[in-house]
């Protein structure tokens, strides 16, 4: 194992060895001479003793020069390596830092917030570092591919002295891909990655869902990780993950939903729905451990058309995720047509999608498929074909570019439909990926029949359901069903056995593969049609909503030509006066309107020539990222394994271990030692030799 | 200062060191000597009677003819003719060692030669026929004893002359020496025994052999005897030329316990075979040895 030494210039000090040696040469010279009678009795005695005495004497001087060598050397700082070829500049040292910006690092530790605490250990980090070493820094935002060099740790240093915690989220495996290729392209001997986060467990990305996932596997040979955590073990943590207006504007309500991560429950949480000082409406709830819950609250009046709703929970450890911004939207809801023909109108889904008539999530209206020619379909977000036989060729030219223009289309089957039309005319315009096979089962609901199963069982769609692949999420038999194809961009979430896809999502469109009239089933009548069939459209609607958007996603959204005049600056403000650009596409509906991503959580607004064309309510992307739970140092050395990762905990020095690992183990503590112990047995002997 | 007192100083070797000349040394030694004696016990043995002569107030009773008063009823005391029948051989060693001489001090040679000069000087005082015999590895010098007083130049100019300078081997020396001396006699060693003890005593025994009466005057210096060194000295063999380095304290202790180990031996065989064994160091004073030699002659007679 070679050394190196920190400190080369001290290692001139080993010419002090020399001293000794010029001194018992001087001292030599000095001897005096004495003729005597006879040395007989010298001879007899002294021969073995002056032979020992030499001896010694050659060991004390060697001694004495070790010893000031040693000493010369421990000045030197030596260190002992691994890998590092002797002889090489300390210079070549790259390093990627992963600095935690997520919005979790706003969390308040019992000592201080996260983020002051990370921005001290990267201070440290960054002073354990040469000047010349050059330094990337690596974003662990899923969202954002920020990566950030600097030429030396000072430049490093002093931009992280305006730094501050994002609203982002933790993707730390894509992070560390990212420093993986960063490191790989570096030419420098050393290639260093320093991690300091909070390492939430439900950090590592969705990749990592399942288990613990080797990251080291990532990154280049020999590169040395040094994990800083941050945490102060478990924080338990309530956020509010979903707050939407509903109802009708005769009962207007914000539903609300928290989620509690811990082990403790949050009792009597209140939550809050104000619009700007002005309280709307205010509830009570109780989240029990690890669980969600849910609450309506009654608002005191109607929101005015854009007017910025936030509902927000009482302050915990972390308070960002405590606060949602509710898009108003301007409409008492969802604008849906339930199209149907005339001949057969279905009661099942008009009444599934609106219970109540005008006061659920769903503004429905049903009507015939003729009407689809001519219909204004501008506000209309949502269309269901509910067993239609067949839409005219010139509603499907309007439907595809309503579709194009973000609209979302659910498709039932059953008995009017005419698969060939369906595969041939309205599912290549309106879904493609999705064509329709044959019929199977009987028109009998005595004979054999079959179940619906997950596919997917972590999709939203089956949120409430204990879903498993292979086990039905409902006792309803399906005795016809349709056989489905789809595409690989097409997924199926649920299915009637292998190979029989029943609920099959695409870009904005979902295809039921049975009937939603009862004609070929009986699930309209089980317990489990209700939430499926919402959960199933929240989800399509939530993926394709441009009113649902996260920090980090742009703003935008399709608005009338008419509304931004030719040559009219466009540009979104956001809360707190951030100006973000505008680029504007167009579309058969008339102006895309795309705004750089949103960096902080609030109400954004797009405005043509200073008129508000498009307003958006931008949340944190709330999930695992409030889950304050961190890894434990067992889990991170699964994440991390081996012996190039080194976790570095709070209260421990990161120099020392940073210089040890760049320059092997620092040995001067021990030279010391030794120099010590040379002195003292030097001391014994020379006392030894007077006496 | 009384006269008396101004003669025993010479018995001080480092006073008597600072006089002119052996002669005067060996003079003034013995003059100090038989000063602090009062009263010579020793004067008039060694004679032969020669004939009578009539008491005269102030003779010594001791030497009244008794016979011949209850003869002639008149005192006559005995007159004897002087005579000696004691012969001693002075034997000094002039090996190189006996150069040696601690700062300030008599060199051993200097020492065993104003001592020899002095125990010569007595000797001739009292009569007895006295010779010298110096040796190295070798004999170097033997003068034959006789007891005239002109003897005593002949000695020494000898011991005048006479310089340490080669290596010894004592034990052929003193051997071939106890094969020259045939009358028994007082054989007076004077030297460092720096040699193969065995060999040493080999040779004093030869001389006990021939029924000679042997004094061993062990000369050492009292650097010899104390090893006070403390400083990192090279040790050179006056003899030999060779050299020891060492460290001096290092190896005082065990020196002293060998030293004085192997003069402990000399005096014990020496004892064991009626030798008379004196150790003296260089500031020892001269009347020691001097009283050594009276207590021995008094023995013999």
């Amino acid at each position: 194992m070679p050394f190196s030494f920190l400190n080369v210039a001290f290692l001139a000090g080993i010419a002090a060895a020399a001293i000794p040696i010029l001194i018992h040469l001087f001292s030599r010279r000095k001897v005096s001479r004495v003729s005597f009678s006879s040395i007989r009795f010298l001879e007899e005695i002294a021969r073995r003793r002056v032979r020992r005495m030499r001896l010694t004497q050659w060991i004390i001087l060697a001694l004495r020069v070790l010893a000031l060598a040693l000493l010369a050397l421990a000045l030197g700082r030596p260190a002992l390596r691994g890998d590092f070829v002797f002889g090489k500049s300390r210079g070549e040292s790259a390093v990627a830092m992963i600095l935690d910006r997520s919005y979790s690092m706003r969390a308040e530790g019992e000592r201080a917030p996260l983020w002051e605490t990370a921005k001290d250990r990267c201070g440290e980090a960054l002073d354990a570092l040469q000047p010349e070493d050059t330094v990337t820094w690596i974003g662990v935002d899923p969202r954002s591919t920020e990566v950030e060099s600097f030429p030396t740790r000072f430049a490093a240093s002093d931009a992280l002295r305006g730094l501050e915690a994002g609203y982002g989220t933790t993707d730390l495996a894509a992070a560390v891909r990212r420093a993986g290729a960063v490191l790989a392209d570096a030419t420098a001997l050393n290639k260093e990655l320093f991690v300091i986060s909070d390492f939430q467990k439900t950090g590592l990305g969705p990749d990592t869902e399942s288990g613990l996932t080797d990251l080291m596997a990532d990154l280049p040979a020999g590169v040395r990780v040094f994990l800083i955590p941050v945490d102060e073990g478990p924080l338990p943590n309530t956020a509010l993950e979903t707050a939407r207006l509903e109802g009708s504007a005769m009962d207007k309500r914000v539903h609300a939903e928290a989620v509690r991560h811990g082990s403790e429950a949050a009792d009597q949480v209140t939550v809050t729905v104000e619009a700007g000082k002005e309280v709307l409406g205010e509830a009570m709830l109780t989240v029990l451990a690890d669980s969600r819950e849910s609450t309506d609250i009654p608002l005191t009046r109607f929101p005015g058309d854009g007017e910025e709703l936030l509902a927000r929970l009482s302050r915990d450890r972390l308070p960002e995720d405590d606060v949602r911004y509710v898009p108003t939207g301007g409409s008492g809801g969802i604008v849906t047509w339930i199209v149907q023909d005339p001949a057969s109108p279905s009661p099942f889904l008009p009444l599934a999608l609106s219970p109540a008539g005008e006061t659920g999530q769903f503004q429905t209206r049903r009507m015939n498929p003729d009407e689809l020619v001519s219909a204004d379909l501008s506000r209309v977000k949502l269309i269901v074909l509910d067993n239609v036989t067949m839409v005219a060729r010139e509603a499907i030219m309007r439907l595809r570019q309503w579709r194009a223009a973000g609209g979302a289309l659910f498709i039932s089957l059953g008995d009017r439909v005419d698969l060939r039309y369906y595969n041939e005319s309205l599912l290549p315009a309106l879904f493609p990926g999705v064509s329709l096979g044959n019929l199977l089962g009987t028109d009998e609901a005595t004979g054999s029949s079959y179940t619906l199963t997950p596919r997917a069982p972590g999709h939203q769609a089956f949120s409430g359901f204990e879903a498993q692949v292979g086990s039905p999420v409902t006792g309803a038999s399906f005795w016809r069903i349709v056989e489905v194809k789809n595409t690989p961009g097409v997924r199926t979430l649920a299915e009637f056995g292998p190979g029989l896809p029943a609920l099959v999502q695409g870009d904005g469109a979902l295809l039921f593969a049975s009937s939603l009239d009862g004609t070929w089933n009986n699930f309209p009548t089980h317990a489990a049609f209700l939430p499926l069939l919402h959960q199933s459209l929240d989800a399509m609607l939530s993926e394709g909503s441009e009113e649902h958007v996260v920090v980090g996603e742009s703003v935008e959204g399709v608005v009338d030509r008419s509304l931004v005049p030719t040559g009219a600056e466009l540009v979104c403000t956001g809360p707190k006066g951030q100006v973000l650009g505008v680029s504007s596409q167009a579309v058969p509906r008339g102006l895309r309107l795309h705004s750089e991503p949103a960096p902080v959580p609030g109400f954004y607004t797009i405005q043509a020539a200073g008129r508000p064309v498009i307003q958006r309510a931008v949340n944190l992307d709330t999930g695992p990222e409030s889950d304050l739970t961190p890894l434990t140092d067992d889990e991170l050395r699964r994440v991390f394994p081996g012996p190039r990762a080194r976790i570095i905990r709070a209260g421990s020095s990161i120099g020392t271990p940073v210089r040890e690992a760049r320059y092997g183990r620092e040995i001067w503590r021990e030279l010391i030692v030794v120099v010590l112990l040379l002195l003292v047995t030097e001391g014994w002997l020379s006392r030894r030799g007077v006496s | 200062m009384s006269v008396g007192e101004s003669s025993l100083q010479y018995l001080d070797p480092r006073v008597a060191s600072k006089l002119g000349g052996l002669d005067l040394i060996a003079r003034l030694v013995v003059e100090g000597f038989m000063t602090g004696l009062h009263k010579s016990p020793y004067h008039g043995f060694s004679v032969e009677f020669a004939e009578h002569r009539q008491y005269m107030p102030g003779d010594s009773l001791r030497h009244v003819d008794w016979k011949l008063y209850g003869k002639s009823d008149r005192f006559y005391v005995k007159i004897f003719e002087e005579e000696t029948n004691l012969r001693s051989h002075l034997l000094l060693d002039l090996s190189a060692s006996m150069g040696y001489a601690s700062p300030g001090r008599l060199t051993k040679f200097q020492y065993a030669s104003f001592l020899a000069a002095a125990l010569a000087y007595l000797m001739l005082k009292q009569q007895d026929a006295v010779g010298l015999l110096t040796f190295t590895d070798r004999v170097e010098r033997l003068i034959p004893p006789r007891a005239a007083r002109t003897h005593l130049r002949l000695l020494l100019n000898e011991l005048d002359r006479a310089t340490p300078a080669r290596s010894t081997d004592m034990g052929t020396a003193l051997e071939s020496l106890a094969e020259r001396v045939k009358r028994r006699g007082l054989i007076m060693l004077m030297s460092d025994l720096m040699d193969e003890p065995a060999s040493v005593l080999r040779a004093l025994k030869h001389f006990r052999h021939r029924q000679h009466e042997v004094v061993v005057f062990h000369i050492l210096d009292p650097y010899e005897i104390a090893f006070p060194f403390r400083q990192e000295t090279g040790f050179v063999d006056l003899e030999t030329g060779q050299e020891l380095l060492t460290q001096p304290w290092e190896i005082a202790d065990q020196y002293r316990e060998r030293f004085e180990a192997w003069s402990k031996a000399y005096a014990r065989v020496c004892l064991e075979n009626r030798i008379e064994y004196v150790r003296l160091s260089t500031e020892t004073p001269f009347d020691v040895a001097l009283l050594r030699y009276l207590e021995k002659r008094k023995r013999l007679h």
